[in-house]
């Protein structure tokens, strides 16, 4: 045991102490940026008591009923407009923005490309920017989500498409069908559930996503919770993200149960 | 057409024409080299040669999977070397054509996979939808009764056996009301009792519906049994042209450039 060879030198380990320097230089001057204070921390907790209390029943129902039920019923209405037309729109461009289906590579990459510059818009800011351009209200907090929808469901159902058996659409064109049938019936019942499955998956996000809209006045629960946080009606804020938490949490058990069972 | 031993073929109609046919790939691999040959009505040809040696281009050079790339092809009437799309599609609904993997829709049902041949002769709205007219699925009903699987029509495709699978790609192809029927290694992924069920299935259709049949096969003893006259390829030129009958052990040499061995046989003796 103790006869073994001696080790050779160790080298002096540059690389784990340089990159550990400047990983603390970047940590302390990014929690600067934030003005993280422990006081302020400690001063704002009863307001988030307060809050907390607020999600805990008796609740007045008269405001559950008159005024929240609505706009979160507006939301949903939102969510599974934009995620069913969104994916409608999506089905035709995923086809196009794959290499197996696409008539040519202009095609392909031309789609892939639009499709990927979609994606990069963030949808808070593609909604505030249609409210500012159709006026305040359900409509554009639909089309930010419809935009949303589209892009999700035609790049995920694009890498789908990549993957599937080509030999039945060979077997159609053979018959003297035309790409676009080949399309519909040689490659579409092969990813009709994921199809599925993926509009299912845009509409839980868009449900959540619906919800913060009206925060940029795209309509929804969203410009509830905006006035009621700026009355300082901390109960009423506590009750919105009670029900929304609870809206939300039903729609994504239910959507991935669904999904689960598809694919 | 100077071919005595095929008779019925004799007098019948010339559907496909080979004329100094060559087959260049993009990759540079010549398939066929300057192929001359001419298939009649009701004909049951089976093509044989060795892996690379042809006969999977010879077939998908007649519905223009592969184009020709020197001399032309003349199919049911049309040139196709520089054919249109839309005349090609015109010609291919003609054309049935059935594979090795069957490429049937495995999610969909088996009555689904047999429309799908209708498709061409559909018009374009129809067919998005896939509104099928009550003909077009009266045709389909016959097409399964045919190959015996009518009772499968509303199972999925990919819960029936390789065999059944098979026989409805038949069903699809027949559905085209095809003039020609190619069949590329059709039996390659079958067992040997199923396989030769197939080859029967074929050839009464072939005899039954005057159809115009080709099938590439491995088995030269198959080829032996079945065809009425037998394409012999080497080296993507015809070797062989005659019926399969009169083929002579010089004659099998001359396609697989070496005596026959077992596993160039399928056997009637493995069942």
């Amino acid at each position: 045991m103790s006869t073994h060879p001696a080790l050779p030198k160790r080298p002096f380990p540059w690389m784990s102490v340089v990159g550990t320097a400047i990983t603390a230089v970047i940590l302390i001057w990014s929690v600067q940026g934030t003005k993280f204070n422990l006081w302020v921390l400690a001063d704002g907790l009863p307001n988030v008591l307060r809050f907390f209390k607020g999600m805990l029943p008796p609740w007045p129902m008269d405001f559950v009923t008159g005024q929240l039920i609505p706009p979160m019923v507006e939301t949903i209405r939102i969510a599974l407009a934009a995620s069913m037309l969104g994916a409608a729109l999506a089905l035709p461009v995923a086809f196009m923005a794959s290499s197996t289906v696409a008539p040519n590579k202009w095609v392909y990459q031309i789609t892939r490309n639009l499709l990927n510059l979609v994606r990069t818009i963030p949808d808070l800011v593609l909604a505030a920017l249609l409210a500012s351009a159709f006026g305040i209200g359900a409509f554009p907090g639909f089309l930010a989500l419809l935009v949303f929808s589209f892009g999700v469901v035609a790049k995920l159902l694009a890498d789908t498409v990549e993957t599937i058996d080509r030999g039945p659409m060979d077997a159609i064109a053979t018959t003297g069908a035309t790409r676009i049938l080949q399309a519909r019936h040689g490659v579409f019942p092969q990813i009709a559930p994921e199809f599925i499955a993926y509009t299912l998956y845009a509409f839980e996000i868009n449900v959540r996503a619906a919800t913060v809209l009206g925060l940029v006045g795209a309509g929804g629960v969203g410009v509830l919770l905006k006035t009621q946080i700026a009355f300082l009606n901390y109960t009423n804020v506590g009750i919105i993200t009670a029900v929304t938490f609870a809206v939300v949490m039903l729609i994504d058990t239910l959507s991935s149960t669904i999904r689960r069972r598809l694919v | 057409m100077s071919d005595v031993s095929t008779g019925v073929a004799a007098k019948a109609a010339t559907l496909v024409s080979f004329k100094n046919t060559s087959v260049t790939y993009p990759n540079g691999f010549t398939a066929l080299t300057d192929v001359n040959l001419e298939f009649h009505e009701g004909e049951f040809i089976v093509v044989v040669g060795l892996s690379g040696a042809g006969k999977s281009t010879l077939i998908r050079t007649i519905n223009r999977l592969v184009p020709p790339t020197g001399g032309d092809v003349n199919v049911l009437g049309t040139p196709i070397r520089n054919i249109s799309d839309a005349n090609l599609r015109k010609t291919r609904r003609r054309i049935g054509m059935i594979f090795q993997n069957y490429n049937l829709v495995r999610r969909s049902s088996v009555l689904a996979n047999v429309l799908t041949g209708r498709l061409g002769d559909l018009p374009t709205w129809r067919a998005l939808l896939g509104l099928y007219t009550k003909s077009d699925t009266d045709l389909a009903i016959k097409c399964l009764t045919r190959v015996g699987i009518l009772d499968k029509a509303y199972n999925r495709a990919d819960q029936l056996s390789g065999g059944q699978q098979q026989r409805v790609a038949i069903a699809r192809a027949l559905a085209q009301q095809p003039r020609i029927l190619l069949a590329d290694e059709p039996v390659a992924s079958l067992d040997p009792p199923t396989a030769h069920q197939v080859m029967r299935d074929l050839k009464a259709l072939s005899r039954e519906e005057g159809l115009l049949t080709i099938v590439n096969l491995h088995f030269v003893d198959m080829a032996m049994e079945y065809a009425d006259r037998v394409i012999g390829l080497h080296a993507g030129t015809v070797v062989y042209d005659g019926p399969g009958a009169d083929m002579t052990e010089a004659d099998f040499e001359r396609i697989y450039q070496r005596k026959i061995r077992p596993d160039d046989m399928r056997g009637a003796a493995e069942h």
